[in-house]
């Protein structure tokens, strides 16, 4: 053929050219896969509902049902839709084996002693609880982030069964749970999660790391007498912004006082917060101070919500080695004079009272009268022998009372 | 996408809109549930435009009044002295194309979309169509012809308007 620029010219006048699709095309392809999935005798009628509502909403979509080939195309996915076969032909894109590296916070753990502690140690276990921040900068899309915290309360927006054709609303961080809406043996399962991940799991859990709108498609691919059916339906997921709950303490307490904590809050993209402590206290404070007066890991949780009523918790353990007993010492030469550290360098007010036989023998509000091993009426008393006291002190920076007590042996 | 391009497929083998239409529809139930069939080898567009043409062809073969196998003698005309020079064909739009193909035979207009459009040879649409290579030429020869002359008559009586 010589003359093939006439093919050549006619050729591209066609090369980009659409003819319109009217929309009862679309209506007749949505019917059309609906009974014939039906004919194909894909089990259970509620499977054609679903395949119905599958096929609307891929059909609203500019790229109609081919929307989901179009995917399978720019995602390299071929269509294989033999069980063993799905995922297998495509390495990398299986949903189970995609996972990042942890993204838990590796903060050490750092002993942090204040100076002017002297016997005591309290270190900052920190992190040793994995923190349940999102990593929402990770640009890894495959991740499955473990720095969610096992006992976060996130919020609520909880549908776990995938709804074809419809929406479900959800935070960022937050494991979703994917349910087929089916429960057939002999069928393959290939998930797109919409995000860039994929699952071949039956019933996959995915955490999105970011907000935005996806489109999860589950492509279900059975054999049924010799033939390969596979369909395909598709939700739509919106993910709202989550805050992150951060907080860091420090020691604040002088020589001798409580170990006393301040909690800052780091939180971000929160509207609410608000803090948890062990003891069952609560606070609403930007910057709380907590005494820890016990030996022990002591738990301190802040929760940031946001508007969307997606919320991040954080928890940190603060580590106290010893009881604090107000420095009390536990014995006294007579002729000394007995205060507890604590007392003396205490900002707030107190009461200090002595027992003898369990009457009281000496009662004080201020450091500057200490107690010398005296009664009540300034006789000597009995030495080896054991005087309990009792202080209950207002801590001005807590806004607590607290109840110290104790024994200190007389000796001659 | 890939809907308005299968369409103009639809257009060019078949006469009617209404048979490209239902050929659309049909055709993308059929692709939705043969998706698997798809390898990954080569664009996807073209996977789906071969299911197309195969689909167009099946249909217009069931058509028993389309005779396939031409009872013209199979002498090509190898020069293209009387077709003009190619410089000299105006332009036209894609429906101008269409509409004068929809004047073509369908022996005729599947040949020419074969060859002209689908780029396939003469042995490959022999062997599609279940005719001879030389009955492919001669077809081929006189559609494009037909639809030149078509084509330009139209020109000239838009020119002479």
């Amino acid at each position: 053929m010589k003359d093939d620029k006439f093919e050549k010219k006619i050729r591209g006048v066609f090369s980009n050219y659409e003819a319109p699709v009217p929309p009862n095309v679309w209506t007749g392809i949505a019917e059309g896969v609906t009974s014939t999935a039906a004919a194909a005798s894909l089990t259970s009628t509620r499977l054609f509902k679903i395949i119905g509502a599958g096929i609307v909403v891929i059909g609203l979509g500019v790229g109609s049902a081919i929307a989901y080939i179009n995917w399978n195309q720019n995602n390299n996915v071929t269509a294989e839709t033999s069980p063993t076969q799905v995922g297998a032909t495509n390495p990398g894109l299986d949903g189970d084996t995609a996972t990042s590296p942890s993204q838990t916070e590796s903060t050490s753990p750092q002993i942090e002693q204040s100076p002017n502690l002297e016997n005591r140690q309290i270190s900052n276990i920190g992190n040793a609880h994995a923190s349940n921040r999102v990593a929402v900068s990770n640009e890894n899309d495959a991740a499955t982030s473990n720095s969610l915290s096992s006992n976060s309360q996130e919020k609520s927006h909880q549908n776990n069964t995938f709804q074809p054709g419809g929406t479900r609303t959800n935070c960022v961080g937050v494991e979703i749970a994917f349910n087929p809406p089916m429960a057939q043996n002999d069928v393959s399962f290939l998930w797109n999660f919409g995000d860039g991940s994929f699952s071949n799991e039956r019933e996959p859990k995915h955490r999105y790391l970011k907000p935005g709108t996806y489109v999860v498609s589950l492509s279900l691919s059975g054999h049924k007498s010799a033939q390969i059916n596979t369909m395909n339906m598709s939700e739509t997921i919106t993910i709202l912004t989550t805050p992150e709950a951060e907080f860091e303490w420090a020691f604040v307490n002088g020589p001798s006082e409580a170990p006393t904590v301040r909690m800052e809050n780091m939180s971000v993209r929160g509207d609410q917060y608000s803090w948890h402590f062990e003891d069952g206290s609560d606070s609403k404070d930007t910057e709380p101070l907590k005494t820890f007066t016990t030996a022990g890991k002591h738990a301190v949780q802040v929760t940031a919500v946001n508007n969307n009523g997606c919320q991040d918790t954080k928890i940190k353990y603060i580590n106290v080695n010893s009881d604090y007993n107000l420095d009390a010492p536990n014995s006294l030469f007579i002729g000394e004079e007995f205060m507890p550290s604590g007392l003396r360098a205490l900002k707030g007010n107190f009461t200090l009272s002595i027992y003898d036989n369990g009457r009281k023998i000496f009662e004080t509000r201020t450091p500057k009268r200490a107690w010398s091993g005296v009664d009540s009426k300034g006789r000597n008393l009995d030495a080896n022998k054991q005087y309990p006291w009792i202080a209950i002190v207002h801590d001005d920076k807590t806004g607590e009372d607290r109840y110290y007590s104790g024994s200190i042996l007389l000796r001659p | 996408m890939y809907a308005g391009k299968m369409m103009v497929v639809c257009l060019r083998y078949l006469k009617s809109r209404e048979d490209a239409e239902d050929l659309l529809q049909e055709g993308f139930i059929k692709v939705f549930f043969s998706i698997q069939q798809y390898k990954g080898n080569g664009s996807f567009e073209g996977w789906l435009r071969r299911m197309f043409v195969n689909m167009c062809i099946d249909i217009l073969r069931k058509n028993k009044n389309v005779r396939w196998v031409s009872t013209d003698n199979h002498v090509i005309a190898e020069d293209d002295s009387e077709t003009g020079s190619d410089e000299s064909v105006p332009d036209f739009s894609p429906e101008e194309i269409m509409t004068a193909m929809e004047s073509l035979t369908p022996v005729y207009r599947t040949v020419f979309n074969l060859i002209a459009f689908e780029e396939y040879t003469h042995i490959e649409v022999a062997e599609k169509l279940g005719i001879s290579v030389g009955t492919s030429k001669s077809n081929y020869f006189k559609a494009k012809k037909n639809l030149q002359r078509i084509l330009i008559d139209k020109s000239v009586s838009h020119e002479g308007r």
